[in-house]
């Protein structure tokens, strides 16, 4: 069963069952964000929702982590390219 | 509300023993786990059981124990535990957002670890990760971390992801692991008591070298490069300090990385809940001090597994057993006799694992010369992007305390709280001191400890 859901305005698709990082990688993009401070990409590091890396904006939601998230029909995935991800500049 | 007698924080190996231990007694207990299913780190469930490997089987048992146990245990996966307050009092969010104060009668902390990974010259690119972070994506959906990849730090650990990305078809290009051979191949030595674990190491050296996966003795990566992603890696051989030889420097193309250098302890609630910690590096760092019913210095809070001072897998099941019984004896549910004999029969198995563990943490123990690869312009805090030149001037301008490191520099001031950055800058603080590690103290902690949103803090009344 294929899920699909809007990666950055686009329409793309993925396994059910798989989280956000895991779909990203899937579809063979592995930056998730760029930094807020030196917009340096960033992408998957601790895979266990600790380090905080893999920030991504979900359904209009910020600083969401793509490691812990499962991917939803329809879900807003944004790779907050240069945008303000983390929760201080929010 | 209904609180459980006990709230168990992890649904690793550790928590999912206390919770199967605390049931078979009678106790009711609630498992808080961030993750999908119960499994923690090392026994992961399948999200997509169509594209991932069989799941391990110890992890299947105790799931299977779980849910034989459903009129005592509840689980919730999904949630996150994020502060503790008032002696006993856990701030639990769930997945949709609604925040509750549980308040059980006993607390089992067992939360695991992360993985240690030292500051290098290139460490923040993409492709750069921990062999956790690569096996998570392998053992949940079947996705690959790259193409080509290369696994470097110290531990058998590394072994057993490398492996595990040789079956679902990923390019090894090869294992550095730190340490000398001489003092792996005296390990033997001290696995008599526990054969089964040698044989596992001794499959995964063998997969390796059927595959032609050369595993490097003695090698560090010293540097990392990439535009956007990782394409570049350069090793050197290490002295037995683990200083790097840079005139012997080897470059090696590859798009992932995947380094750990063992595991850091997960104390943050422990500490939070003002447990008195002590500093043992030869299982993590910072530790919550137990007696030997696994009870910290609170009363009604136990700690188990690796959270509570890193052991592995084996040895969390049995912890997590033992302070499931603490916690009914504790609570009056189980008999001193009863709770005695189980007592002494896990203590048994737990010192059989002991002596392998003892060698491999010595193997695996961290040398000052993993500390020589950073540059000035190196980030040590990833997430407030702090480089080490900026955190060492604020050090030598006298920022010689976690809090005033973070106000001057920032550094430890980001969303991962310290945990990546800390176990580093408090040996830059101490070298510059003159002092040891332990003086300088774990990192403050603050609630939330995960991120969460204002509103799911809101009441009810107000959420629309």
């Amino acid at each position: 069963m294929e899920i699909e859901f809007i990666l950055d305005g686009q329409a793309v698709h993925c396994p059910e069952g798989f989280t956000v990082i895991g779909a990203l990688f899937h579809l063979g993009q592995r930056v998730v964000r760029m930094t807020a401070g030196t917009a340096a990409p960033r992408s998957l590091f601790c895979g266990m929702g600790v380090c905080c890396d893999c920030l991504m904006q979900i359904n209009e939601r910020t600083s969401v982590r793509a490691c812990m998230t499962l991917v939803q029909p329809g879900m807003r995935v944004v790779s907050a390219q240069g945008a303000a991800t983390t929760a201080y500049q929010v | 509300m209904n609180h459980p007698s006990i709230v168990i924080i992890g649904g690793g190996p550790a928590g999912m023993s206390a919770a199967i231990a605390a049931a078979k007694q009678g106790l009711s207990c609630t498992i808080i786990d961030e993750g999908f299913a119960l499994g923690g780190q090392i026994y992961r469930k399948p999200t997509n059981p169509e594209h991932a490997p069989t799941p391990h089987p110890r992890g299947e048992q105790l799931r299977t124990e779980i849910a034989k146990l459903t009129q005592h245990i509840e689980v919730r996966n999904g949630h996150s535990a994020w502060g503790i307050f008032d002696e006993l009092r856990v701030a639990v969010t769930s997945p949709d957002e609604h925040t509750e104060l549980l308040q059980p009668q006993a607390l089992i902390l067992a939360p695991g670890a992360h993985e240690l990974v030292p500051p290098f010259p290139g460490w923040t690119l993409p492709g750069v990760m921990t062999p956790g972070a690569a096996q998570s994506l392998i053992k949940t959906m079947g996705v690959a971390p790259g193409k080509r990849v290369m696994l470097a730090g110290t531990g058998p650990f590394l072994l057993a992801v490398a492996c595990q990305l040789i079956d679902a078809g990923v390019h090894v290009v090869s294992v550095l692991e730190a340490s000398s051979r001489p003092a792996w191949l005296r390990l033997p030595l001290h696995g008599f008591r526990t054969p089964g674990i040698l044989v596992e190491g001794f499959l995964y050296l063998n997969k390796l070298h059927q595959s032609r996966v050369p595993v490097r003795y003695g090698r560090i990566v010293v540097s990392a490069q990439g535009e956007n992603e990782l394409n570049e890696v350069q090793h050197a051989p290490v002295n037995a300090e683990w200083f790097p030889d840079n005139n012997c420097i080897e470059t090696e193309r590859v798009d992932t990385l995947l380094v750990g250098y063992g595991f850091v302890p997960r104390n943050q609630l422990a500490q939070m809940a003002e447990c008195k910690l002590e500093f043992c590096p030869e299982v993590g760092g910072w530790i919550p001090i137990r007696d030997r019913n696994l009870a910290t210095s609170v009363t009604g809070i136990f700690a188990a597994g690796d959270g509570a001072g890193v052991a592995g897998s084996l040895a969390a099941a049995h912890e997590g057993e033992l302070a499931g019984m603490s916690a009914a004896f504790f609570l009056g549910a189980v008999d001193e006799a009863t709770f005695t004999a189980a007592r002494n029969l896990i203590e048994q198995k737990l010192s059989r694992l002991r002596p392998l563990r003892r060698a491999l943490d010595k193997i695996s123990t961290l040398q000052p010369g993993l500390m020589s690869l950073v540059r000035d312009d190196t980030l040590v805090c990833r997430c407030e992007e702090v480089t080490w030149g900026e955190a060492r001037e604020a050090v030598c301008a006298g920022s010689t305390t976690y809090r005033s490191l973070k106000i001057t520099s920032r550094a430890g001031m980001g969303a991962c709280q310290g945990r990546f950055c800390w176990p580093f800058l408090s040996r830059l603080v101490a070298a510059e001191e003159k002092c040891s590690v332990m003086d300088i103290g774990p990192p403050s902690v603050r609630s939330p400890l995960v991120p969460i949103t204002l509103g799911s803090l809101a009441p009810e009344s107000l959420k629309n």
